[in-house]
């Protein structure tokens, strides 16, 4: 072995990681004859091994201790941040107990408390003014009264369907005319009268009623509302026009 | 089921610390920390550093530990986010530090050989207490150029292969080799004029600028 073949072995010799026997046994011998060679593999000896020393007194170091804590607290937090990315249920319970939460209940229960109170009373005035208690308000006038005490008067009659809205209510007044008292008494509350009964009667009844008639039309059949108390007598009349 | 973290591979550890496993996590960083630690804190001479650049090591594990292929070695990926770490640091603070005698490059011609009381046949080191010739060569090694010192603190301090070193370096195995002589020899010369005695003297150092 020469001096330039020496060199490229060196670091390998030095440190013992030269695989071949053979190689280590041509290099050691030339070192031992070479005295350049010889010099140079003893520097990288005492360097190898003063580094040796040196790497297992320091095998002892570690990372501090508040490193490996901030570290998994770190861990800890990126975990939590991911987790909603990796479980798709999370959020949704998240969500639904959020709900539940009693700010969020009494904020719902209030709103639907105002909009409930909101529609009790815009649906109250409705009922209180039905078209029968219209119709009765303005157009009840005195008539004059006849004594008829056979004022109950079975006859097939359609039930007109349920009053509608001012505007059937208008529409309806164009068409018949004035409210007729067919008893003595006056009813003084609206509220009295249960039904309203459309009808096809002929005119001899309205002379049951005591209402006063021409005899040649009896056989004729009239159009009229027929306004019944609570106790089914016909309390009121109003003639198709 | 149980899993026992001690004998888990890196790879694994580092798949299932991915899938959020805090005690994968854990036992990485316990079975790594203290390398990764010791290399910076070597390389940069700097103890706040060498913390800093641990906690870059594990946290660039945690962001883009998907990265690892797991076909090389765990120890060179690791070494390779904290040499990266340690060099952009050190750009940043500017504290390059070299010995006065070291600022030499790969080109310079180094010395044919020690003096003649270095290489007696019980050799320099033989008369040197355990404790101050490690104290010295940490001095020496501290002193070396940082290209040389990274080869050196890779190859022995952390026992990686020369390949795997020239993989955390980024160079050929050939400049592996040829770093890791130089380094030896200049680390050889710092050594032999050393004595007991003197190990109480300061080396002197003085700032220099290496472009990296």
């Amino acid at each position: 072995m020469n001096c330039p073949e020496f060199d490229k072995l060196i670091v390998s010799l030095a440190c013992d990681t030269l695989a071949s026997g053979s190689l280590r046994a041509q290099a050691l011998a030339h070192a031992a004859t070479c005295a350049r060679c010889g010099a140079r593999l003893a520097q990288q000896q005492m360097a190898a091994e003063g580094l040796d020393a040196l790497a297992a007194q320091e095998q002892s170091i570690q990372a501090p201790a508040h490193l490996g804590a901030a570290l998994l607290a770190e861990f800890e937090r990126q975990r939590m941040l991911a987790a909603p990315q990796d479980a798709p249920s999370e959020p949704i319970r998240f969500r639904l107990v959020s709900l539940l939460n009693w700010r969020w209940a009494t904020a719902i229960t209030a709103v639907l408390f105002v909009v409930g109170l909101t529609a009790v009373l815009w649906r109250q005035p409705v009922r209180q003014t039905s078209p029968v208690q219209e119709e009765i308000a303005t157009t009840v006038t005195p008539l004059p009264v006849n004594t008829s005490t056979n004022n109950e008067t079975k006859m097939v009659a359609k039930i007109s369907p349920k009053p509608k809205r001012k505007k059937t209510a208008r529409h309806n007044a164009d068409e018949y005319g004035a409210l007729i008292s067919l008893l003595p008494i006056v009813p003084s509350e609206a509220e009295e009268f249960q039904q309203v009964v459309s009808m096809q009667i002929p005119r001899s009844t309205l002379r049951l009623w005591g209402l006063p008639l021409d005899e040649e039309s009896d056989n004729e059949q009239i159009r009229a509302k027929v306004y019944f108390s609570e106790d089914g007598v016909a309390r009121a009349i109003r003639l198709h026009n | 089921m149980k899993i026992q973290l001690d004998q888990t591979s890196d790879a694994e550890l580092l798949r299932l610390m991915l899938a959020g496993k805090r005690a994968a996590f854990a036992q990485l960083y316990q079975r790594w920390q203290a390398p990764v630690y010791r290399f910076a804190l070597r390389l940069s001479g700097s103890v706040e550093l060498a913390e800093d650049v641990t906690q870059d090591v594990f946290l660039t594990l945690m962001r883009d530990g998907a990265q690892y292929s797991g076909s090389g070695s765990f120890a060179a990926y690791l070494l390779t986010i904290a040499r990266h770490s340690v060099l952009r640091r050190l750009q940043r603070e500017r504290r390059f530090v070299t010995l006065e005698t070291n600022g030499e490059s790969e080109d310079t011609p180094l010395p044919d050989g020690l003096p003649d009381d270095a290489v007696d046949e019980a050799g320099p080191l033989a008369n040197l207490t355990r404790s101050e010739m490690t104290e010295a060569v940490r001095q020496a090694v501290q002193g070396l150029p940082l290209h040389y010192r990274e080869v050196v603190l890779l190859c022995h301090m952390q026992e990686l292969s020369y390949t795997e070193a020239a993989e955390v370096i980024g160079c050929e195995i050939g400049t592996v080799c040829s770093r890791l002589y130089r380094a030896r020899v200049l680390l050889a010369k710092s050594l032999a004029g050393w004595k007991p005695e003197a190990a109480a003297a300061p080396i002197k150092l003085k700032p220099a600028r290496y472009a990296i």
